[in-house]
């Protein structure tokens, strides 16, 4: 019976344990979350370089206006001449995307990749680690130069690009790298961010490295994925007029 | 085939008639790969390992800026240019009935021919608050320039963005039936818009004259007038056009958008009202799905218009296109027009390939059933005809960017 009340007591107490563990992992998140989000406007120029083997390199140049409090983001292609003038505009649930040969705009919940690259439209907005995910697993590891809590996610809804991943949050409270996985285990790309550049008191990545798990090619009888670099230069938290988080603006601005 | 709008049936070739509309509002659009278009390095590292972080910079303090992206995009730039020339040669072979029983050569006919055309575009924008855009375009054999678009914009204290001159407006969800676009007459004729930027809700007056609707100077009740808002909830948009001319009558057009289980849907609703005749309406309902890996697109509308609209009844439309089968540059389609009135219709499979550098090849296999025996296909404005059942149609286009 003793031994009983004791197994009991240890469940007890590593259930809590679980709980206190979860809890730290879910603020540590969510300083994670704090520090790459804007409460402000943030706009920036993004060049976000694909590279297909076999096919050839693209490089597609955005102006990026963000507003993560109020849900908000508008997407300017400026480059390549093919494509400028194309913009996206979300706000909350709502994304608009604007074609400027047909002066039209198509309204999609796509959650789709951006610009038919590597990049998730996701990428491109706020940060929602610690509401979207929960921590299936934690340990210690080294990752190049970084101290890392490397912490196992499961995402507690269906609104997200990526059902599992797997994050590398350095002891300053940045990802330094991650693995996005589907339902079933498979992995389906590799994230590293290895320099981040401090703007007031927010970080924002200078280069961000996608490797596609899934996409590539066989060339010479070994699988090549694609890649994408998108680099961030030109990052401002100077106020943005509201007028630039609307579908008018878009049609102003567009090619 | 002369049941269905010239417009819808204003396919290109096979595959490119597929590719315009579902690539028009392209959720994902390809960038353009450096091989037709700029130079680049690529991304440079191949793998994710350790090595990369161990060698990664530290951290650092952004520069602030001497000028952000939104002044960079208000400062204006004084003039660009862009333009393409295009050369195109065709070829067509068919039968004017498909000899189920008859010799193969029976009803046989082939010709042929090329088109050579050209666009300049010009956009100045000399400050942050104005900006003219010009498009002409220039055909073979007469060279006579067209004015495509000619607009002046002019942002009124962030508060109204005003476009006046010749400009392409867009009304409606429709991808293949465009009865809910009321204000496509602006392409040949000008108009003035004022666009009210308010986040979600979308506000916006138009003005409409066209040369063709009277003869010399417009009068005020020549115009046509209208009304578009929209507003967005969540993942559905409703919109609610209306347009008046007072020696015609009033339009109106209502529009439903959504999504669900990654397909969007929408529909329109449009009511003509008029002094001369009854009430017309027109109803759609379509949907579009975009799939990435592999590259597939869907898309399909059920359209019903009563007798006063052009091309009463039902009919449908449906077009699916693979993209860049097996990492080619091979993109395959069909699309399906049927009017169930005369229960006739047309079916085009096809491919595009670009073989070469700035050359595109489309082969077309479109098949025309029912009454009316004429294949329609080439630019979607203007198609043109094949007096047949079933053809092969191949056109090679090589097309220079500037």
């Amino acid at each position: 019976m003793k031994r009983v009340r004791t197994l009991a007591c240890l469940c007890a107490f590593a259930a809590v344990q679980a709980v206190v563990a979860q809890a730290d992992f879910k603020a540590l998140l969510a300083k994670v979350d704090a520090l790459v989000s804007f409460d402000g406007d943030f706009s920036a120029e993004y060049t976000v370089m694909q590279e297909n083997p076999g096919v050839g390199t693209s490089v597609t140049t955005l102006a990026m206006f963000r507003r993560d409090k109020a849900s908000k983001y508008l997407i300017l292609i400026l480059k390549p001449e093919s494509d400028k003038g194309k913009g996206y505009l979300k706000i909350d649930g709502s994304l608009w995307l604007y074609d400027p040969v047909g002066r039209s705009f198509t309204f999609t919940s796509s959650q789709e990749r951006f610009q038919n690259s590597n990049a998730r439209n996701s990428d491109f907005t706020r940060s929602t680690l610690a509401l979207d995910y929960d921590i299936a697993g934690s340990k210690r590891e080294k990752l190049g130069k970084f101290d890392c809590w490397v912490l196992d996610l499961r995402a507690n809804n269906n609104e997200v690009s990526f059902p599992k991943m797997r994050v590398w949050i350095s002891d300053d409270n940045l990802v330094r790298k991650s693995e996005d996985y589907s339902l079933s285990g498979q992995l389906m790309r590799t994230t590293a961010i290895p320099t981040y550049q401090k703007v007031g008191d927010r970080f924002v990545p200078v280069d961000i490295y996608l490797v596609d798990a899934l996409r590539g090619k066989t060339i010479n009888g070994k699988f090549q994925s694609e890649k994408t670099k998108i680099s961030v230069a030109k990052p401002s938290l100077a106020p943005v007029p509201d007028s630039v988080y609307s579908k008018a603006y878009l049609e102003k601005v567009g090619k | 085939m002369s049941f269905l709008p010239r417009r819808l049936l204003g396919a290109l070739l096979a595959v490119s008639c597929l590719g315009p509309f579902l690539a028009a509002q392209d959720a994902a659009p390809p960038a353009e790969a450096s091989p037709g278009g700029e130079e680049a390095p690529a991304p440079g590292e191949t793998t994710i390992d350790d090595d990369m972080f161990s060698d990664a910079p530290d951290d650092v303090v952004a520069e602030v800026p001497t000028g952000t992206v939104l002044d960079e995009l208000e400062r204006g730039k004084l003039l660009a240019w862009s333009g393409s020339v295009s050369a195109r040669a065709l070829a067509s072979a068919g039968w004017e009935t498909v000899p189920w029983n008859g010799g193969a050569l029976d009803g046989f006919t082939a010709g042929g021919g090329g088109s050579f055309a050209s666009t300049l575009a010009f956009d100045v924008r000399p400050d942050g608050i104005t900006r003219v855009h010009g498009a002409f375009t220039t055909e073979y054999p007469d060279f006579v320039p067209y004015a495509k678009e000619l607009f002046l914009d002019y942002d009124l204290a962030s508060v109204v963005y005003f476009r006046a001159g010749r400009q392409v407006l867009s009304w409606g969800a429709g991808r293949f039936f465009k009865d809910g676009n009321l204000v496509a007459d602006s392409e040949e004729g000008a108009a003035v818009k004022a666009g009210v930027p308010v986040g979600r809700l979308g506000l916006s007056f138009v003005a409409i004259d066209r040369p063709a609707w009277h003869s010399g100077e417009a009068a005020l009740r020549e115009i046509a007038v209208g009304l578009m808002s929209d507003i967005a909830f969540g993942t559905t948009e409703f919109s609610l056009g209306g347009l008046y001319r007072a020696v015609e009558g009033g339009k109106a057009v209502a529009t439903v958008k959504s999504s669900l289980w990654g397909f969007d849907l929408y529909g329109d609703a449009v009511l003509r009202l008029s002094t001369s005749y009854e009430p017309a309406y027109a109803a759609l309902g379509g949907f579009y799905w975009d799939h990435v890996d592999p590259s597939i697109r869907l898309a399909g509308e059920y359209r019903f218009a009563s007798s006063d609209f052009v091309d009463p009844g039902h009919a449908i439309a449906l077009a699916v296109l693979f993209r860049k089968l097996g990492g080619s540059s091979v993109d395959a389609g069909v699309r399906w027009d049927h009017d169930f009135g005369s229960a006739s219709g047309q079916v085009t499979p096809g491919l595009s390939l670009s073989p070469w550098r700035r050359v595109d090849v489309v082969i077309g296999l479109p098949f025309a059933y029912g009454s009316d025996m004429v294949i329609e296909y080439g630019d979607e404005e203007d198609p043109e005809l094949f007096p047949g059942s079933a053809a092969v149609i191949i056109a090679v286009t090589v097309t220079v960017k500037f």
